[in-house]
Formats: C-alpha cells, sequence, structure tokens
C-alpha cells in the first residue's frame, strides 16, 4: 500500500476545506467594498459605478441596486467574460446612466442559471462583435425581465443584439425593451440577437429607436430584425416594433424578426424600413420554418404588404395609409385582445408602453430631485432619501457619503395610528429609516431637512417597545436651523447617531434602524393671572391717605405737647 | 426748642407729600393697567370676567359623564365648576373665562384614569383674587375632590407643591402623574411677579396630588 507523507496530506486536507468553504462560503474569498454578504437575506448593495464592476469578483452574488449609478467617464470592463454570471442582479428599478463598455461589448459577457431583472440602462456605449448584448451577451437558462436599454450599441457583431445577445436553453425575456441605435450584421436586432432553443421565449416586450444593418461577416443575407434577428427557435409573444429599421439590400431583413424558424404568436410591426432591398418584410425576414398566429404589419410605416416570404404570417393593415391610427390609443385592435391592458400594458394616445417604465422615473424631489442642494440629483445618491408624507409635506436625509452607510429604508409614519404624545404637539408625521452600514460603532451626524419652516420644534423619537415617545438625551440634543433651498425656506435639523452592533456572520456590518422621528412642539404652561394683585388706584390713594392722615394727627399731638 | 417748633410743620409737609405721591402713583399705575389690558388683546389673550357665577347657575352646570365638573378644595374655600381647555394658537394651554372658573386641560386624562387630569385656575388680576390664589398653600395630604359629570366623587391627596420659574415650568411634570401606578391630579396657576411691561406673572405653581380610595 502506498504511503501517504503527512505534510501531502495536510496538503489535501486544506485544500479540500478551503474549496468545500468557498462553495458554502464564496464571499469569504472577496471583500466587497460596499454592504453585504452576497445572499438574498444579506445582498450585495450596489450604489456605485465601482461597485457595480467589483461584480466580477463573485459571479454567484445576490446583488442589489440601491440607487441610481452613475457611470459617466468610466470604462467599463465586462463582467464574467470568462466563467458565467449564475447570480442575482436586482436593479430595484434604479438606472444605470452612460455605461461606457470598453470590453467584450456586454455589461455582463456570460449568463447561465441567473436571474438580472429591474434595471434600465440609460445612454452609454457598447461595441459588440458576436453573441453580446449591450445588457447581456450569451445568456443560458435564465430569467431576464424588466429590463431596458436606450444605450447605442455599434460594432455590426453577429448574433448580437441592443439588449441581448443570445438566448439558450430556458432562458427567457419578458417585459422590457430597446429604444437606443443599434448596428448589426447577420442574425442581429434591437432587442435579441439569436435564439436558439425551443424552451427560450420573449414576451410582452418593444422595440423602439433605430436598428442599422451593418454587412460584415455575410455578402448578401443579414437577417437582422428588431425584435429578434436569429430566431432559430422558441416562442414570441406579445410584442410589436414602433423602431426605424435602415435595411440594406439584398439582405433578409425584417420589421420584427430577421430568420423565423420559431412560433411568433400576438404581435406586429410598425416599423419604419428604410433603404428597403429586395427582400426586406414586415413580419419576418425569411420564414423558413415558423408558425404564426394573430400577427400584424403596418403596410405604411413598414413601406410593404409583405408579412415574410410566404402568405399567412400575418394580417396587413393600414394598406395605402387607410388607417393610420390603428394601432395607436386602443386595446382592442390587432393582438391587443390578447393583451394584459391591466397589469402589463398601458394605452397611451400612441402605442402602448410598459407599465413597468413607470418604476424607473424619479420620485419627485424637492429642489428638483436634489433636495439636499448638492448639485447631484438625490436618486443617484445611496446616503440621501426623500420621502412624502401623507399631508404632502417631504423630508430629507443625509448620512455622510464616507460613513459607510446607505439608506436602505426611509417612510413616513402617519401619527395617528400612535398614542398620543402627550405634552406635545405635533408638526410633521414620523420618519422611519433603516441604514446599512459596513461598519458597526461609529458615530456620525445625521442631517435632516424637512420642508418648511417650524416654530420652536423638538424632534420626538417613538419607542415601540415601551409604545411611548421620549427626546433625544440630554447629551446628544439635535441643532436646529434654517436654511434656504431653492428659494424655499426650510428646517434643518442635524444631530449624531452611533452605530449599533455587528449583525452579520462575517466581517463587521451593521443594518441599523433607528427609531421613527418627527417634529412636535412643547405645549406652554398656561398664563393664569393678569397684571399685579393689589396697588388699584382706589387701594393705592386709601394706603396713602391713611399714612398720612395717620401723620398729621401725630403731628398735631407733637405740636399741642410741644407749645 | 426751634427745632421742636418745626417738626409738626414737617410732618403735615410730609403728609401732604404722601397724598399727593399717592394720587399720582395710583393714576400710574391705572395706565399701566390699561396698557397691559391692550397687550393682552393684542396677543389675542381674552380676559377672564371677575363677574361669580349664582348658585343657581352652579348647580345647573354639567358636562359628559366622565368629565370632570366641579372641583373642590375645602381648606381654601375653593368650589368651583371645571370647564374644558384646549390649546391657544401659540400651543399654550388654554385657561377658564372666569377667574372663579377652573380649566381642565382636555388632552390630559380623565378624573380617575391612568395618567395625570391636569386642571387650572386663575391666580387673578389686578380687581380681584382668582380661584386657585391659594393653592400653593396647599400642605401634603390636603384632599381635592373631582365630581364627574356622572356624579362619582374622586379624593386626590396632595403630595407635593412645587413652583417654577415661566421658562422652565417641568411640562412634563405637569402632564404625568406623580406616581406612575396611581391616577394623579396637578393643579397650576400663576405666582410670582408680574414681569414689568408684561401681563404675566413670572412663576407656575403646581400643586401634584394622586387618587386616594
Amino acid at each position: 500500500m502506498k504511503k501517504i507523507r503527512p505534510g501531502k496530506l495536510l496538503l489535501t486536507i486544506v485544500t479540500s476545506l478551503g474549496l468545500i468553504s468557498s462553495l458554502f462560503f464564496p464571499s469569504l474569498a472577496f471583500a466587497y467594498s460596499g454592504y453585504g454578504l452576497g445572499t438574498s437575506h444579506n445582498p450585495y448593495l450596489i450604489s456605485s459605478c465601482q461597485q457595480l464592476q467589483e461584480m466580477d469578483q463573485d459571479l454567484a452574488g445576490y446583488y442589489i441596486l440601491v440607487s441610481n449609478i452613475d457611470c459617466t467617464g468610466i470604462g467599463f470592463t465586462s463582467i464574467a467574460t470568462v466563467s458565467s454570471f449564475s447570480g442575482t442582479l436586482d436593479g430595484q428599478n434604479h438606472t444605470i446612466l452612460n455605461l461606457d463598455v470598453v470590453t467584450y461589448g456586454s455589461m455582463i459577457a456570460r449568463v447561465n442559471g441567473a436571474t438580472i431583472k429591474n434595471i434600465n440602462l440609460k445612454g452609454g456605449t457598447s461595441t459588440c462583435v458576436s453573441y453580446c448584448g449591450g445588457m447581456v451577451g450569451d445568456v443560458t437558462d435564465s430569467t431576464l425581465s424588466n429590463l431596458h436599454s436606450s444605450m447605442t450599441v455599434s460594432g455590426g457583431g453577429i448574433y448580437s443584439g441592443g439588449l441581448v445577445g443570445s438566448m439558450r436553453g430556458s432562458t427567457s425575456l419578458s417585459q422590457s425593451s430597446f429604444s437606443g441605435v443599434f448596428s448589426g450584421d447577420a442574425y442581429s436586432a434591437g432587442l435579441v440577437g439569436a435564439m436558439w432553443d425551443a424552451g427560450t421565449s420573449v414576451n410582452d416586450s418593444f422595440v423602439t429607436g433605430t436598428i442599422h444593418t451593418v454587412q460584415s461577416y455575410h455578402a448578401v443575407q443579414s437577417y437582422v430584425g428588431t425584435i429578434v434577428g436569429g430566431f432559430f427557435n422558441g416562442t414570441i409573444n406579445n410584442t410589436f416594433s414602433s423602431a426605424t429599421l435602415d435595411a440594406g439590400e439584398n439582405y433578409y431583413d425584417a420589421g420584427l424578426v430577421g430568420d423565423s424558424q420559431g412560433t411568433i404568436n400576438n404581435s406586429f410591426s410598425a416599423t419604419t424600413i428604410n433603404n428597403q432591398g429586395g427582400y426586406a418584410n414586415g413580419l419576418v425576414g425569411i420564414d423558413t420554418s415558423g408558425t404564426y398566429s394573430n400577427n400584424f404589419i403596418d403596410a405604411e410605416s413598414n413601406n410593404t404588404t409583405n408579412c415574410g416570404n410566404n402568405s399567412g404570417e400575418c394580417t396587413v393593415v393600414n394598406n395605402g395609409n387607410s388607417d393610420p391610427g390603428y394601432f395607436k390609443n386602443n386595446t382592442s385592435n390587432g393582438p391587443f385582445s390578447s393583451w394584459d391592458f391591466n397589469a402589463i400594458w398601458q394605452q397611451t394616445s400612441s402605442y402602448p408602453i410598459l407599465r413597468n417604465e413607470a418604476d424607473f422615473v424619479d420620485p419627485a424631489a424637492p429642489n428638483n430631485g436634489d433636495a439636499n442642494n448638492d448639485g447631484i440629483p438625490d436618486s443617484y445618491q445611496a446616503n440621501v432619501a426623500n420621502v412624502q408624507a401623507s399631508d404632502g409635506t417631504w423630508s430629507t436625509m443625509v448620512v455622510p457619503a464616507d460613513s459607510g452607510c446607505v439608506i436602505r429604508v426611509l417612510a413616513s409614519i402617519d401619527r395617528s395610528t400612535l398614542p398620543i404624545d402627550t405634552g406635545f404637539t405635533p408638526l410633521t408625521q414620523l420618519d422611519a429609516f433603516t441604514l446599512s452600514c459596513i461598519s458597526t460603532g461609529d458615530t456620525f451626524p445625521v442631517t435632516m431637512i424637512f420642508d418648511k419652516v417650524y416654530t420652536n420644534p423638538i424632534m420626538r423619537l417613538y419607542d415601540g417597545t415601551l409604545n411611548a415617545y421620549h427626546s433625544f438625551s440630554s447629551g446628544s440634543q439635535p441643532v436646529f436651523s434654517t436654511v434656504t433651498i431653492g428659494g424655499i425656506a426650510k428646517t434643518k435639523i442635524t444631530y449624531n447617531i452611533n452605530e449599533g452592533a455587528s449583525i452579520g456572520s462575517i466581517g463587521s456590518q451593521e443594518n441599523w434602524s433607528g427609531q421613527p422621528r418627527g417634529l412636535s412642539t412643547q405645549v406652554i404652561a398656561p398664563n393664569t393671572g393678569f397684571g399685579v394683585l393689589k396697588n388699584n388706584s382706589a387701594e393705592t390713594i386709601a394706603e396713602y391717605v391713611t399714612a398720612a392722615f395717620a401723620l398729621l394727627v401725630v403731628a398735631e399731638v407733637i405740636r399741642r405737647y410741644t407749645r | 426748642m426751634r427745632v421742636k417748633k418745626y417738626v409738626p410743620y414737617a410732618m403735615i409737609a410730609i403728609g401732604f407729600g404722601l397724598i399727593i405721591t399717592g394720587v399720582v402713583v395710583a393714576f400710574t399705575q391705572q395706565k399701566q393697567n390699561e396698557k397691559i389690558i391692550k397687550i393682552a388683546s393684542a396677543d389675542g389673550v381674552t380676559l377672564p370676567t371677575t363677574k361669580k357665577i349664582t348658585e343657581s347657575e352652579f348647580q345647573k352646570y354639567t358636562v359628559a359623564a366622565s368629565l370632570p365638573r366641579y372641583i373642590f378644595i375645602p381648606s381654601i374655600n375653593v368650589k368651583a365648576i371645571v370647564q374644558s381647555v384646549g390649546l391657544t394658537k401659540n400651543n399654550q394651554i388654554d385657561t377658564p373665562n372666569s377667574i372663579y372658573n377652573t380649566g381642565w386641560f382636555n388632552q390630559s386624562s380623565k378624573p380617575g384614569q391612568a395618567g395625570a387630569t391636569v386642571i387650572d385656575g386663575h391666580f387673578g388680576t389686578w380687581q380681584t383674587k382668582g380661584i386657585f390664589s391659594g393653592i400653593s398653600g396647599l400642605k401634603p395630604g390636603t384632599i381635592v375632590q373631582i365630581q364627574r359629570g356622572d356624579g362619582t366623587k374622586l379624593n386626590y391627596s396632595v403630595v407635593s407643591v412645587k413652583t417654577y420659574p415661566l421658562a422652565n415650568v417641568d411640562m412634563n411634570a405637569l402632564l404625568n402623574p406623580v406616581n406612575s401606578k396611581i391616577p394623579g391630579l396637578n393643579l397650576i396657576t400663576c405666582s410670582g411677579s408680574v414681569n414689568k411691561g408684561t401681563y404675566q406673572y413670572d412663576k407656575r405653581v403646581i400643586v401634584f396630588a394622586q387618587l386616594v380610595k
């Protein structure tokens, strides 16, 4: 029997333990610069472009965006260019501004078994070559939803898309859109470059913007579409395009799908097709082996009455501009009867929009979205938060940017649901907040701004455990001042908070919730007296007259006895 | 001897001088009081009436069952109705409309309930003393009786009497029972001297009492 050396055995044991621990605790080897452990319970919190880049260090982690992110001027290196991203990225309806991908072309190059959702790419650029999409490149067995992009994706790649490059396995894309500028070659499109497998699907999505066809790999055919370029398998349901397609000559380009071999249902093309060559069609560039149900094209905008190269792929409307508003401002024409206008789509005066697009609109905060007046939109700062109370007043909370804390929650609590704070008249509702901090035990100042001036305010805190209010302790009184922001005088309060103990099992991090607090004014003692009790005119005169009379009597007595 | 001769005349002169001084001071005081009335009016303060209610009006006075109707402090001859008062626009506890009535602060506890029942009463005006002018002299153990609208009589025993400068009245003490486990009764009125140029007294006195069985 072969003898095992002790040193080698020890090395084997240590290595095995390390591998096992990395499987269960991958973040042990990853010192994320922000808060979080990368689990669904304690996700990594992304609040900067630099932290977004750090995703490459834990491709299985759970990530959420806690604010909009401004990547302007930062050259972004694609994530997961070698191994695939298999975790979760939830944008929580936040926007990534001006993401310029300088390598590989996709924000996340390879994706396998992941969930990516609720993200808006606003502006930005990428150069795609193949299997590349502005947001995600080559995607397998993953769920993509509520993803939107207005990027400029160039490069003329194949199997590339403005949003998604290539979909495989059981990958699904839903409630998403592309509204930027896309330039692609063979089997490319504004939304998805190529769908390969039967389990792939695109549902309730649309494309606007501009699609350019570029001849690079194929001398004649390009099969460029707006929704999908190379539709080799899978299902497309409830989609539309109102994009502009600059189709080249002799390319099988189309208003919706390039090369169609899958199933297309309940979709329509209102694509404006320019520079049409000999084979540009309204619905599909070439119908290789597709199946179709309840699809439509606007003949006028598509500049053709051909749905595809066969017959029966779709119904042609607005021929000769007979009904230009056919797909606009209604929920019944064309495929709309099969669409969900209650939960997913919303009718407008023009083409329908996805209801989830409204989730990306920044809430109206004071001072045009910069309530703390630091020149940066509050929606792009995870250390600033605004909340509007039920009575319409706003309050703003600011923690120092270098505190290592982000404001996870800032909510307004209606005082009428709580006991009366005896002796105090409320001026504002209560604000409840939760901070996530990368350190513990620190003390730092917090600033709150209320959008009006209050007289003699006092900050009162509500202790839910005791079901009673209290003020700050005598050693940590808040400092009140008046500040003018946007021409409006406001009440500003600064006070210190002390971070609590660690809650993380790894490292020293903290989720810290402060007691709900708001402004009140103290009840004043009554005025139960007026003027001086005595010394009215009559009493004063009587006293002096009495004294004078007494003196006169004494004087008379003295005079008589001194004669 | 010559000095003795002039002493009486000096005293007569002093006497007339005192009379003249007294008249001047009296008129000056009257002018000051009129000024105080003007200041109070400008502040939106309604001066309490000094008209006493009749015994018939006293007996006819009613309130809801659980609210305080009468207050009795036999040791200082207090027998008064209890009106309900809230907050003024300046967030100040309001006062009864007569110097002979008292006011229950309607954000405080009702008699017999947990917490403190807060009742204020006037110390007085420059014309006459108010119903609570004598509460600063109450001794521990003195009984104060509250009769509710439903006829229930509640006896409270004085625990302590404290005086505060107007700028530092302990509102937390006023609005809470002296013993957190026993329903309290806190009485408040003015004391001290009138701040020059104002009509306000510079102190407040609070009587802390608690319910006894």
